[in-house]
């Protein structure tokens, strides 16, 4: 117990939690910018096809469209003191449910997606954490020296195994509806066929390595033992140094793989702050400013 | 104080995210998920679609956007796919919403909507370098409203 509170608990700077909050809390700008087109796509959506899950439960009729761009414009400006760390102890907390609702929102139509879990898990971790104690504008320069401390670690530790479980859960789910048959590769290879024969007949564009790679049964069979043994072998990683550094370059190919075979883009994870994390940030952001 | 907040947080998490993995057939959620997109054996391949046809009968494929009015595929597969499910009039209202989305876009040529079906085998689709379909069903056509 007691090493597994040294772990957890470990006195981490508070430059750490605070590099990690500007990081993320910066894609997650980035994301609302940038993909406001299917965030707000609900706005023309039929209110016949909303199917609410998660917090969206609460909702039995969509949102009048006035509420949607309201909650959309406050996400925005939640999220720009999210990343300078003002009034953190508020806007944090009030930035993450909007995120968490914005993101369940845009998944409340039938389909859900996969590509803003962690992020917003990542979002609800920062927010119930001291993220701002340093580079903030609440607390200037004040902590940014401070020794190091665990009330400052246990949130990074926690980022941590947010995101192993996520892979974790992933491969898990595939040994209980497939079984170890998943892999031997053709449950792989008939997804990638019908994930590309989809986007065709559906008019929208698809990958044509993926298209091209169906051919070739044997290639899928590695393919989908390397799947699991990055998904079920996620834990590892907490363990640390090259271990983590082992597993995360594991999954950053996996990712860039998916995209390339299944023209699928999950922009958290390839931009690598999905994994932040398992390193040292504030580093970087101290040789930046040591530039500057 | 500090330290048990911490430990309850992190062990909420851990619970709220593992725990689709013991129901991985539920309905999928957010952001809980149990990922079950590519995990299950896809035994029974069909494709559900709202193609266009213009006036000789020769059918068109339709953008995303057109289908749901989202340029996310996934979405528009899901969309048809939930309709057929859900029975005729859901399908006879998707096809009215896709024939009025056509009539407001620049598709001039395209005069009827039809949700269709089609059954694929996904290996063969590319391996024979043919749309290789086994069976089509048709659930709904209506016409493309004209201009006011």
């Amino acid at each position: 117990m007691k090493r597994l509170d040294r772990w957890f608990y470990a006195p981490f700077p508070a430059t750490r939690l605070a590099s990690l909050r500007i990081l993320v809390g910066a894609f997650s700008l980035g994301y609302l910018v940038l993909f406001s087109f299917e965030i707000l796509a609900p706005l023309s959506f039929e209110a016949h096809r909303f199917k609410p899950i998660g917090i969206v439960s609460i909702l039995s009729e969509p949102l009048p469209r006035f509420a949607l761009i309201l909650l959309y414009g406050l996400s925005l400006l939640l999220a720009t003191a999210f990343v300078s760390g003002l009034r953190f102890a508020w806007t944090a907390p009030a930035f993450a449910i909007s995120l968490l609702f914005l993101a369940t929102y845009r998944n409340s139509w039938g389909m859900v997606f996969h590509t803003e879990n962690m992020l917003v898990l990542h979002v609800i971790v920062l927010s119930l954490a001291p993220s701002a104690d340093a580079w903030s504008l609440d607390h200037r320069s004040r902590l940014s020296k401070a020794p190091e401390d665990g009330r400052h670690g246990w949130a990074v530790r926690a980022m941590c195994v947010v995101t192993v479980a996520s892979y974790v859960v992933a491969g898990v789910t595939k040994l209980r509806l497939t079984g170890w048959s998943w892999a031997f590769g053709e449950v792989l290879r008939t997804h990638i066929a019908l994930d590309a024969l989809q986007k065709i007949e559906l008019g929208s564009f698809h990958s044509y390595l993926g298209a091209w790679m169906v051919q070739f049964a044997p290639l899928f069979a590695p393919l989908a033992v390397l799947t699991l043994a990055v998904e079920l072998g996620a834990p590892l990683a907490l363990i640390g140094g090259r271990m983590a550094r082992l597993w995360v370059g594991a999954v950053w190919v996996f990712h860039v793989g998916v995209g390339a075979i299944m023209a699928i883009g999950f922009a958290y994870p390839l931009t690598g702050i999905a994994f932040a994390a398992f390193f040292a940030p504030e580093r970087a952001f101290e040789r930046l400013d040591r530039r500057a | 104080m500090r330290r048990a907040r911490a430990y309850l947080i992190c062990c909420g998490l851990i619970y709220w995210i593992l725990e689709p993995a013991w129901r991985p057939t539920a309905p999928d959620s957010f952001p809980a998920s149990s990922y079950p997109m590519f995990a299950y054996r896809p035994e029974d391949p069909w494709v559900f679609t709202v193609v266009g046809a213009d006036s000789s009968g020769k059918e068109h494929r339709l953008s995303p956007s057109l289908i749901t009015g989202s340029h996310e595929v996934m979405q528009a597969a899901t969309t048809v796919q939930l309709a057929i499910f859900a029975g005729e009039s859901a399908q006879s209202r998707l096809c009215r919403d896709v024939a009025e989305r056509i009539a407001a876009s620049e598709l001039e040529t395209l005069r009827q909507a039809k949700v269709i079906g089609q059954r694929f085998d996904p290996i063969r689709y590319f391996v024979d370098e043919q749309p290789f379909s086994t069976v089509r069903f048709d659930y709904a056509a209506c016409d493309v409203p004209g201009p006011e």
